[in-house]
């Protein structure tokens, strides 16, 4: 029944702060999550998301609407190379947010599994902390002080693998 | 914004560590997004969380490591090279999955066995990138590369020119790029057979290269039917017989981007088929005048005739020089 019949249905998210978000159920599909939700027939017309806020889930929307509308691979053997440069730069526009930005919507995407959106943030958590020091990237990520190592838990765990930090 | 269930942004400031609240495989994707392995092996001491974290990651798809950087301690290398042996064994040698890249550069610490059996290893796993830089201890040792079907890129750095030889039937049927830094080049025909041993060779860099057999007025005759960009550059000044000996010959249908940088022209420089180059980049080193013969002027102005329907062109005043 996934024909373009069905692909007009709407659901509706609700986020923490009970902002109501009414969006195609093909554009829902993206988040396996839902899916399963649907398939399982256990989805109300209305699915509330109590760990998502308003602005976090406006993000994922945009996200999923733009990844629903691109041609997947699987559905046309020579895709255009347009249309994945066009994810591509879709893709580096989205991430450009701030780390706090980027951590929520990591953690909703993980919570609504999101594979690709996962994918997306992690590689640009990756991108802010290479080649960074420890120093740098423990504010990056904002480590807090009590789970550092003593003193003499980082001087072995650098003498364990010396050949990468001198 | 309200302070509803739970505002974000204000737990960032007020010190609650997200990142590291998420399990494991985030993190394990995080990790596996740094560009190089020593990055990786690097947060071990970011904080408890992060101490063994990357011991787990399923497997590095790609392993870049470089460990020619002199440890700050001499009393510390024989250590650190040992925990690297270690370590490389634990990374590359006890996994089975296909790898992405393997790149490594290693000064002079290990004998060229071990680092040929980690090559065999990553080549049993189907590597599809290899960058090698490394020193060999004796002059012109041997090196014969292990067949590999899956390489797509192929970089050999070896600073004290090791000769490279490749067996008859050897084929890298899927090889792509080719550069070699500082190899010599056992015989001129291994030259001429890189469109057998890698048929589908789209770019191919000879960079301070040597050719050691052959004999005066030989002509290196390169034919890559794929060819797209080729270089041929001599960028540091050494004694002996280089590239630039030859007379050259190249005779390439689809190339693209052809680059001769510091050679000494002395006799046969010919282009044939290149029909469909658009950029060429020809900057001779300086001509002995007394060499100068009306036949390399011959030579020098069928050059530039062969290649007039480039779009981009770059000379130097030897050129002229020759010419006039």
């Amino acid at each position: 029944m996934s024909t373009s019949s069905s692909s007009s249905k709407k659901i509706v998210l609700k986020s923490a702060d009970n902002e109501t978000f009414e969006i195609d159920e093909i554009v829902a599909l993206e988040s396996q999550a839902i899916k399963n939700m649907i398939e399982d027939e256990c989805a109300d017309n209305v699915i509330p998301l109590g760990n998502i806020d308003s602005k976090t889930l406006s993000k994922i929307i945009e996200y999923c609407k733009k990844h629903a509308e691109s041609p997947k691979k699987d559905d046309n053997a020579d895709i255009d190379e347009k249309a994945v440069e066009d994810l591509k730069s879709f893709d580096a526009e989205f991430a450009k947010v701030d780390m706090p930005l980027i951590q929520d919507i990591l953690m909703a995407a993980n919570f609504l599994n999101i594979d690709n959106l996962i994918g997306l943030m992690c590689r640009t958590i990756a991108d802010r902390i290479k080649g960074k020091t420890p120093e740098e990237i423990r504010k990056i990520l904002n480590i807090n002080k009590n789970d550092l190592l003593s003193p003499e838990q980082e001087a072995k765990a650098r003498e364990e693998n010396s050949w990468a930090f001198d | 914004m309200k302070r509803s269930k739970r505002a974000k942004p204000s737990n960032h400031e007020n010190g609650v560590d997200f990142i590291s609240n998420m399990p494991d495989p985030i993190l394990q994707l995080i990790l596996q997004g740094l560009p190089t392995t020593e990055e990786v092996v690097r947060t071990s001491i970011l904080s408890k969380r992060w101490r063994y974290l990357w011991t787990s990651i399923p497997y590095f798809p790609s392993i870049d490591l470089d460990v020619s950087r002199a440890p700050k301690n001499p009393k510390k290398l024989a250590l650190q090279k040992k925990k690297f042996k270690e370590f490389i064994s634990w990374v590359l040698e006890n996994q089975t999955l296909d790898l992405d890249s393997f790149h490594l550069s290693t000064y002079n610490y290990y004998m060229q066995s071990t680092i040929w059996r980690w090559v065999d290893a990553a080549v049993m796993r189907k590597v599809k990138r290899l960058d090698l830089t490394f020193f060999t201890r004796g002059l012109y040792e041997d090196i014969t590369l292990p067949h590999c079907h899956s390489l797509e890129s192929l970089r050999l750095f070896l600073y004290t020119r090791s000769s490279l030889e490749f067996p008859d039937g050897m084929c890298f049927p899927a090889l792509r790029f080719l550069e070699l830094n500082d190899v010599v080049i056992a015989k001129l025909d291994l030259v001429e057979r890189f469109s057998t041993i890698c048929p589908l060779l789209k770019e191919l860099c000879l960079i301070d290269c040597f050719i050691t057999k052959h004999k005066w007025g030989d002509t290196l005759s390169i034919s890559c039917p794929k060819l797209k960009t080729l270089r041929i550059n001599k960028q540091r000044a050494f004694g002996g017989w280089g590239i630039s000996d030859f007379g050259l010959k190249f005779s390439c249908p689809e190339l693209v981007i052809f680059e001769c940088v510091g050679h000494v022209v002395k006799n046969h420089f010919i282009l044939e088929n290149v029909d469909s180059l658009k950029k060429a980049v020809i900057l001779p080193h300086c001509i002995l005048r007394n060499k100068v013969s009306s036949q390399l002027g011959d030579t020098i102005c069928e050059l530039l005739a062969g290649i007039a329907h480039v779009e981009s062109l770059s000379l130097n005043h030897f050129i002229i020089q020759v010419k006039t």
